[in-house]
């Protein structure tokens, strides 16, 4: 992903989002961006199986009789 | 008797026998925090009073002739993301400023304080937990007791930094990525982060909901056994408590470390420390007697994941605050956050369910061993505002690396001990190690911490200040 990329990518799902779209910040936000992006691929490279759940927190409740 | 230098035990002790009351404890406690607060910038609210109510009241119970609770008379103080009934929970922000304020204490504040502990302030943090630093942009950063150009670690500085600077020997913080652990090692306290889900989080302000743990410092291991103890609770009102009963580690603490398993991190653990880190374990290894290697599975991908989902949700969470008051946030976290908000929903989903295969792995460790070494940071503390490190050739982010070592154990939900150590190479800077034991064991890591205490390995330094 070039920075271009990365900023275009930025700046649509910002305007989505509701959240601000100044270049500068747009800019300084796309540098994280790209270095995520790059852990990402790593992670992307892990085979899961489609039975494989995602890590549980939500629990349901019982319904007390 | 300096009473600010002793130990909860002793103070409880104390205070028990007659040597010095709650309220003169207390008061040491204050003196010592009006006359060092300013050079460290550790707590960022005082509760004066209803500290001198509690005081006052065990003191009263003592004369009473009553049996005092474990932690009766024992200062303490929180992060200020713990909610403290009528304060308002600021989690190191300014936009929290306008919340209400906490209409009761966090569940762990009850805990504490039903065990005779006397809440006595709140804590610097970095904003909303998002950082390992504690260089707080609102209300300053939080100095390190050692040498205060440097930081104390984070995202609960405070905690370290007040606990070093003895100005209370108890305090309360949490722990994502590495928030207690990379404190607690860059001020040579102790430190716990317990199991994920050991500990109730009920009343305090969230980070990463599915990786956030709370835990403690003490300037004892017995007094950071002792909290935990006390504190444990199954909580049915926090989704994120799982325990049914109550393990103290107390009992058994004194067992020694016959018959156990225990292994040195290998690997990425090595990669990733400067020669001081590896000293400190190499050191704690041989006092054990210990010379296996052991490698701990996918601690890369391990740390990709935590990081992403640490991203996602804090971004997630402060979505409101990054579309209104963007302006007011953290200069130093706020473009996290918001390249948080927007990774796609692809990356996070990934990562939860790696999350699954990775606790998989590192339980399948376990069976083989009982307790594991490593470094709890690369480095021992940088001097503040330091942007880059130089680990082993490579150039890293400073505030990101400081919590390397420490993310991909907490993202298998692993109890960690982290120990004070005193690398020889250092000018009385410290750098700890984590003790780590499999989920749910934090009676083994205990064990063996209290054998690296009794060798004289791993200990509290005195500061001036």
């Amino acid at each position: 992903m070039t920075q271009e990329q990365a900023l275009e990518f930025i700046r649509n799902n910002a305007v989505i989002l509701g959240l601000p779209t100044d270049k500068t910040r747009l800019t300084r936000v796309a540098s994280h961006f790209i270095r995520t992006e790059a852990m990402a691929q790593l992670l992307d490279q892990v085979d899961c199986p489609a039975d494989l759940e995602i890590a549980e927190i939500y629990c349901p409740k019982q319904i007390a009789p | 008797m300096s009473l600010h230098n002793l130990s909860s035990v002793d103070i409880a002790q104390g205070i028990s026998k007659g040597s010095f009351s709650a309220s003169e404890v207390l008061q040491s406690s204050l003196d010592r925090i009006e006359a060092t607060d300013k050079k460290v910038n550790a707590f960022t609210a005082k509760h004066v009073d209803r500290a001198i109510q509690k005081a006052q009241s065990i003191d009263a119970l003592r004369a009473s002739g009553a049996s005092l609770p474990p932690l009766a008379g024992v200062p303490f103080a929180v992060k200020n993301l713990f909610d403290v009934q009528g304060q308002v929970t600021l989690a190191g922000s300014i936009v929290n400023r306008d919340h209400a304020p906490a209409k009761q204490d966090a569940f762990l504040i009850q805990q504490m304080t039903a065990a005779g502990a006397v809440l006595v302030g709140s804590l610097n943090m970095d904003e909303f937990a998002y950082g390992f630093t504690t260089e707080n942009t609102h209300y300053g950063p939080c100095r390190n007791p050692h040498d205060t150009t440097r930081i104390s670690g984070g995202s609960s500085g405070g905690s370290g930094t007040a606990v070093a600077a003895h100005q209370v020997p108890l305090t309360l913080g949490s722990d994502t990525n590495g928030s207690i652990r990379v404190p607690a090692s860059l001020c040579g306290v102790w430190g716990l982060k317990p199991t994920f889900g050991r500990l109730s989080r009920r009343g305090t302000f969230p980070f990463v909901n599915s990786i956030d743990h709370l835990g403690g410092f003490a300037n004892s291991l017995d007094g950071l056994a002792t909290m935990y103890d006390v504190m444990q609770s199954p909580d049915a009102l926090d989704p994120g408590c799982h325990v049914k009963k109550i393990e103290p580690v107390l009992p058994s603490l004194q067992q020694g470390t016959q018959g156990l398993r225990i292994g040195v991190l290998n690997g990425f653990f090595e990669d990733n420390a400067s020669p001081q880190a590896r000293e400190v374990v190499a050191t704690a290894a041989k006092a054990l007697g210990v010379h296996a290697q052991v490698e701990w599975p996918d601690a890369t991908l391990g740390r990709i994941a935590a990081f992403i989902i640490t991203a996602s949700e804090g971004g997630a969470l402060h979505l409101d605050n990054l579309r209104h008051r963007i302006e007011e946030m953290e200069p130093l976290s706020v473009d996290r956050f918001m390249s948080g908000a927007l990774q796609p929903a692809a990356w996070y989903i990934k990562a939860q369910r790696f999350r699954r295969i990775y606790r998989d792995k590192v339980n399948a460790l376990f069976q083989n061993w009982d307790v594991l070494l490593a470094p709890a940071t690369p480095v021992s503390a940088p001097v503040i505002g330091t942007d880059w490190l130089e680990i082993q050739g490579q150039t890293l982010p400073s505030r990101a690396a400081m919590g390397l070592l420490t993310q991909p154990i907490s993202f298998a939900g692993c109890p960690v001990v982290a120990a004070p150590m005193w690398p020889s190479l250092n000018d009385d800077l410290p750098l700890g190690i984590q003790i780590i034991s499999a989920p749910w064991r934090e009676d083994l890591a205990f064990r063996v911490a209290k054998q690296l205490e009794t060798l004289g390995v791993c200990h509290l330094k005195k500061v001036e200040l």
